[in-house]
């Protein structure tokens, strides 16, 4: 279908009186009368999407984002202007821009120059715009859709202690804004601990006795997706505490000879360690049998140590 | 980037959202009949059963299937709104999933779309936390534990080999709970000389033991005692109500609005910590958890074709409802031995940890094309944090201590936050892209400065502290515990400058070059001395990057990045909880001082750690004043620990912690970071994909004497995926996880001219441990001498988690005509982590008590041993299979198989019969579990 029919398609249908959605599904018809219901890939959902309310004049039609496409039109064999699957020959910045003349600021803001811009990272690598429910926009299948190139991610929500992605119950871009944003890592706020509190604000403080690497950025003791250390730690108390403390019993070896199990051979035969019992700064809560209040307190008295 | 590889994550609590969409997915393409079908959107309810055959509080964590039995599986989504080919611009929907858990999620829109939209939504999380968890206390779930008027305290009965008659026990032991610990006579071993079976190794008897009464009535205490173990569940509810707004008031403007009122209730199992004769006791308790977040986003946003705009408002109101947890000491009973004793219990508190506090940010995002390839974002912010909670310590109950000084009833805590945020991005040339970005965020921290009261918990009298006059005298009564303290409100700003080119070689190839700087600068607002580890910390990133496209079905990167950290570290940073660091009180004074704590250090150019010499032998002389310690030259520790040159009396220095010379704290130290990533995906032919990434990470910390030295982490993914026919796609997946670290510390002793344990004097040291002149201290005398700098205070632990996964998934459609889809996953988790050490402890020989023969050794030097392999098996096995009835209807079935096993060392202490004599058992239990579920779902859908 040529250029000129297809004009004379929309004029007829809007003095028909089709309207603003009328006139947009003529120029849809161009494509549509080919890439019907019987095709292949489902083209014709897009009409159960926003992308397909035609009634909303901001709605884009075929031509909006794949280009008039004359080539294709005149052979079917040869690609539309712009094409988003697989064989496409457009650039990333080609394909972006189309998405993007619309879908400017907001969320978008800080797309230009981001992990993902950089990287010919593209809107439809994650969006597939044509699928009433997309993946990348359901909380329970969207990690599905990230861990296509984030694979260890994967490996580390499986672990023991982990965030409720899995289940469904959270979602990368809960804490993640992959389009670009002013944070480390593409986190939705401008720091670590502020993204942490939008959830956790019981841990926001400010508090009388600050404990200054969580002040500093929670990342320092914990790992933020998975950890075989619950909960979500960087290592076990009192190991991970070990590594900044040295003073009083924070300097003492944790070894397993401390353990109940951990009788040492002597000359004077097998015996325990220590007192016979295990020693609680090394197993149980270790550190945190006493020190419980580690993200910091605000009780004038022991808090100071964060033991109240 | 590939496009949608199917993933093999799933678990079972997703499976039924993911089943949903599946059956919204393929209902329409397999009965695709008309354009309507595809045009109109789908509607569906589902209602069915799923069995879980064994309760598990960990399998069911985060899905609400942590009971045995049945649960609905119910769910519905429906959608609709003008049709696409009219006029109108309604949509709406309205979804609900896990209905029949407590896990349910709803949801609801309406818009006219592009004039207005209308959101609501409430989501309901259980977080199961344990089920094993037990505890004689009454009241659980409230704020207020009481132990039962039966509790007997677990005394044991007194070690004393001085004594010549069993003697009043002196302290609590949780392992007297345990009936065989008490049966073994374990605890007495080395002291009963009565019983010869229960000589010491080498035929040394101890010559006193507990009495058949006395034993007989701590098995009595022990088995009431444990009768009165209960089960409590532990997990915490979240429950978020959310409504939104939004508005288009043009082509270029338009309003949103958003506010979520989250509350999270129930228990979060926490230590609690009292104190008993010589030494602490604690227990695990659940802390009643009762928050309260009301968050709110409103923002105006305009674009135009060549400018964005966002001025937004975000607040975080935050509340906690339960400010303490009171409890009775388990271990404060009467401690007569002849009888079962009851009370009376002291009683202790804590604040529960989060003091209600608000957050409102306000902030400005903008955005203009300088041209159709230069591009200009900035913003800027604005936040305000408060919190003014008053203070939670309850006066009067023996364990907390008043502030010292007038200080208001609450923190009147204040953070400003300013943010400003500038990014530059250019295109000069077709196939080179620039960006230049630069961040600020200065976190100023303006809560007051002041000076309160110190006491380990439990272990001071209010009463006994006088109020602190300030400059110029120490409280009444300072001693071993009582202390003073100032709080330190971290203030920080950081710079970040980003400056990236990347440039395209053409044939699909890239690269791309990077260059980071960061400088952090720290500080209190009113400390008297610098109260940062790092006050300034600068980095410098340098990043290269390499990809490359050759083909559509073939890409490759490779990155590596190198960065050095450099920090001006501050050893005295502690001194600015030191108040009188900096000054010389009247009673210091009048014993003829002249010098500060602080003055002091400056004068010998030492920090708290001391000289690291030894202890000069000056038995019977007490060093009180740095003038005293100059004229006998005593190298001992300014504050304690280790041989405190200086009184606490005088000096308020009590309970002080330091770090010795060369400690850093990692993250702020300097450090050497090496980071690599690298990847590859090669889509050999249509039906078979590969897959392979490699990421190296290295941390070293290379001026730390002391501290973290090293951190690695090492991850290996590797993938295929097939698609042997249209109906049917399979992936396998392996990840490979290996992160260490690597830590050195110093376990120094006190110095001291203790010579001999019970008149023994012989150390067996089978390690070699030297003192300062290199001499082996082979004897309790040359030990002590200067034990603060022997060999054997440095230790190095080892620290090593691995982690594999392996995945295999399948989806097979059209099975059974075309009616019958199935798919299939299984993940193997295991972890292992190791943790290896070098060096040991001393421990005294518990043979070498008087009477011992001649000759028995007075202590060991014990080497460390590797700690038990912690491991975690995880198996999950996924079926589920989804049949069309017709074209409105199908069935939905599934199994799973999940089973879990930890072994973890350090749980196995937490129960009755572990190791701790301080810590009350809690019975907890590391997960074993194996689950299976099964279910059956009908599904209707419609248009």
């Amino acid at each position: 279908m040529n250029k000129s029919l297809q004009k004379i398609l929309a004029l007829s249908a809007f003095v028909l009186g089709f309207g603003a959605a009328g006139s947009a599904l003529a120029d849809d018809k161009v494509c549509t009368a080919c890439h019907d219901e019987t095709w292949e890939k489902p083209i014709l959902s897009i009409y159960q999407t926003k992308h397909g309310v035609k009634g909303d004049p901001r709605t884009p039609g075929c031509q909006s984002c794949h280009g008039l496409s004359d080539n294709h039109l005149k052979s079917p064999s040869n690609a539309p202007d712009v094409k988003y699957t697989k064989g496409t020959t457009n650039t990333a910045e080609q394909r972006n821009a189309t998405c993007l003349s619309c879908h400017k600021g907001e969320k978008r803001a800080w797309w230009e120059g981001s992990q993902h811009q950089s990287r010919d990272v593209v809107c439809a690598s994650c969006h597939d715009v044509h699928r009433p429910q997309q993946r990348v926009m359901n909380k329970a299948t969207q990690p599905e859709v990230c861990y296509t190139c984030h694979k260890t991610q994967r490996s580390e929500f499986n672990k023991i202690s982990h965030m409720p992605v899995p289940e469904g119950k959270m979602a990368c871009s809960d804490c993640h804004n992959p389009h670009g944003s002013t944070g480390p890592k593409l986190l939705i706020k401008n720091t670590v601990n502020e993204t942490c509190f939008t959830c956790h604000a019981d841990r926001r403080g400010p508090y009388l006795w600050e404990h200054a690497p969580v002040t500093e950025d929670c990342s320092n003791c914990h790992l933020p997706h998975g950890s075989n250390n619950a909960p979500l730690l960087k290592a076990k108390v009192p190991y991970l505490c070990q590594n900044c403390h040295t003073g009083d019993h924070g300097s003492a070896l944790n070894s397993g000879a401390n353990l109940l199990t951990g009788n040492a051979s002597t000359v004077n035969g097998t015996q325990a360690n220590g007192n016979i019992s295990s020693r609680a700064q090394t197993t149980a809560r270790a550190c945190l049998n006493c020190h419980v209040l580690i993200h910091g307190s605000n009780n004038p008295g022991p808090g100071a140590k964060f033991q109240r | 980037m590939k496009k949608h590889q199917d993933s093999l994550a799933l678990r079972a609590s997703v499976l039924a959202v993911r089943g949903a969409l599946i059956t919204l997915a393929l209902v329409p393409a397999a009965y695709a009949a008309d354009a309507a079908d595809l045009t109109k959107a789908t509607s569906q309810v589902e209602m069915g059963l799923t069995n879980v055959d064994k309760s598990s509080y960990k399998f069911g964590e985060y899905n609400g299937l942590q009971d045995k039995g049945v649960t609905v599986d119910a769910g519905f989504s429906l959608r609709g709104g003008s049709a696409y080919d009219s006029n109108g611009t309604t949509r709406f929907g309205i979804t609900g999933s896990h209905l029949g858990t407590d896990n349910r999620n709803l949801s609801a829109e309406f818009g006219e779309q592009g004039r207005f939209q209308i959101n609501f939504g409430y989501d309901q999380l259980r977080h199961n936390t344990s089920d094993s968890y037990q505890s004689p206390y009454l009241g659980l779930g409230s704020n207020n534990l009481s132990l039962p008027n039966t509790w007997a305290t677990p005394i044991q009965q007194n070690v004393n080999p001085n004594a010549t008659v069993p003697v009043v026990p002196s302290a609590a032991n949780a392992r007297l709970l345990d009936p065989n610990f008490i049966s073994n006579d374990s605890v007495y071993r080395f002291n009963n000389a009565a019983n010869a079976a229960n000589a010491l190794p080498g035929g040394v008897s101890a010559p006193y033991a507990p009495t058949a009464a006395q034993l007989a009535t701590m098995q009595a205490v022990g088995a009431a005692d444990r009768a009165l173990f209960n089960s409590y569940d532990i997990y915490t509810t979240r429950k978020k109500l959310d409504a939104g707004f939004g508005f288009t008031v043009n082509t270029e403007w338009n309003i949103k609005a958003n506010a979520r009122h989250e509350t999270r209730d129930g228990t979060q199992l926490r230590a609690a910590l009292s104190r008993n004769t010589g030494g602490d006791v604690a227990m695990i308790m659940p802390v009643v958890i009762d928050h309260t977040t009301d968050q709110y986003d409103l923002s105006a946003n305009f674009k135009n074709d060549k400018s964005h705009l966002t001025l937004a408002y975000y607040g975080s109101l935050f509340k906690d409802g339960n400010n303490n947890m009171t409890w009775q000491a388990w271990q404060d009973g009467a401690v007569v031995p002849s009888a079962l004793q009851f009370g009376p219990l002291a009683t202790n508190s804590i604040s529960t940890g989060a003091p209600s506090n608000q957050f409102h940010q306000f902030s400005a995002t903008g955005g203009y094309d300088l041209s159709k390839t230069t591009k200009l974002a900035m913003n800027a912010s604005y936040s305000r944090n408060t919190q003014d909670e008053a203070y939670s310590y309850l006066k009067g109950l023996g364990n907390e201590v008043s502030p010292v000084l007038t200080i208001p009833s609450s923190l009147n805590g204040l953070v400003i936050t300013k943010t400003l945020n500038l990014k530059l991005t250019a295109k000069p040339v077709k196939d080179l892209g620039l960006t230049a970005s630069y961040k600020y965020n200065d976190r100023d921290n303006r809560t007051a400065v002041n000076t309160y009261g110190f006491v380990d918990a439990g272990e001071g009298n209010p009463a006994a502290i006088s109020i602190w006059a300030g400059k110029g005298a120490l409280p009444a009564n300072m001693n071993a515990v009582n202390n003073i303290t100032a709080n330190r409100p971290y203030s920080k700003k950081t710079q970040d400058l980003n400056l990236d080119a990347d440039y395209n070689l053409g044939k699909g190839m890239a690269v791309k070059a990077g260059y980071d700087w960061q400088q952090i600068d720290r500080g209190c607002n009113g400390t008297w001395i610098q109260c940062s580890d790092a006050p300034k910390s600068t980095e410098n990133r340098l990043r290269a990057e390499w990809r490359a496209a050759y083909t559509e079905d073939l890409n490759a990167k490779i990155g590596y990045a190198r960065s050095e950290r450099k920090v001006n570290y501050n050893e005295n940073a502690w001194l600015a909880s030191m108040p009188m660091a900096q000054y010389i009180s009247s009673t210091a004074a009048a014993a003829g001082v002249t010098q500060s704590a602080y003055q002091a250090m400056l004068a010998t150019g030492l920090g708290g750690w001391g000289p690291n010499a030894g202890f000069p032998l000056l038995a019977g002389v007490a060093m009180t004043t740095p003038q005293q310690q100059a004229a006998f030259g005593v190298n001992q520790a300014y504050y304690w620990l280790n041989n405190n040159a200086m009184s606490s009396a005088l000096y308020g220095n009590q309970n002080v912690i330091y770090d010795p010379t060369g400690f850093r704290r990692y993250f702020a130290a300097n450090r050497n970071e090496d980071r690599l990533r690298s990847k590859l995906d090669w889509q050999l032919n249509e039906k078979v994909g590969l897959g392979a990434g490699l990421d190296y990470t290295n941390d070293k910390y290379p001026d730390s004497v002391y501290g973290l030295q090293n951190e690695k982490a090492t991850n290996l993914n590797l993938e295929a995926s097939f698609k042997p026919s249209d109906d049917l796609t399979a992936n396998v997946f392996y990840s490979y996880e290996d992160r260490r670290q690597s830590n050195r510390s110093n376990a120094r002793g006190s110095n001291s001219t203790t010579a001999n344990v019970n008149g023994f004097t012989a150390i067996t040291d089978p390690y070699g441990c030297t003192n300062a002149a290199g001499a082996l201290t082979n004897t309790i005398a040359l030990r002590n001498i200067d034990q603060k700098v022997n060999s054997c205070g440095n230790w190095t632990s080892d620290r090593t988690d691995k982690t594999d996964t392996w995945g295999l998934g399948f989806k097979q459609k059209n099975l059974a005509g075309g009616k019958f889809d199935l798919m299939g996953d299984v993940i193997w988790a295991r972890s292992h982590s190791d943790n290896n050490f070098t060096s040991g402890t001393w421990s005294n020989n518990p043979a070498a008590v008087a009477g011992a023969p001649a000759g028995t050794v007075a202590a060991f030097f014990i080497p460390a041993q590797a700690l038990p392999t912690y491991t975690t098996d995880t198996v999950t096995l996924k079926m589920t299979g989804h049949y069309r009835l017709d074209k409105t209807s199908a069935v939905r079935v599934g199994y799973s198989y999940n089973h879990m096993k930890v072994v973890d060392w350090q749980m196995a202490d937490m129960s009755i019969g572990g190791g701790l004599t301080g810590v009350l058992p809690s019975n907890e239990t590391a997960p074993n579990y194996t689950v299976q579920s099964v279910s059956a779902v009908y599904i209707y859908s419609f248009k």
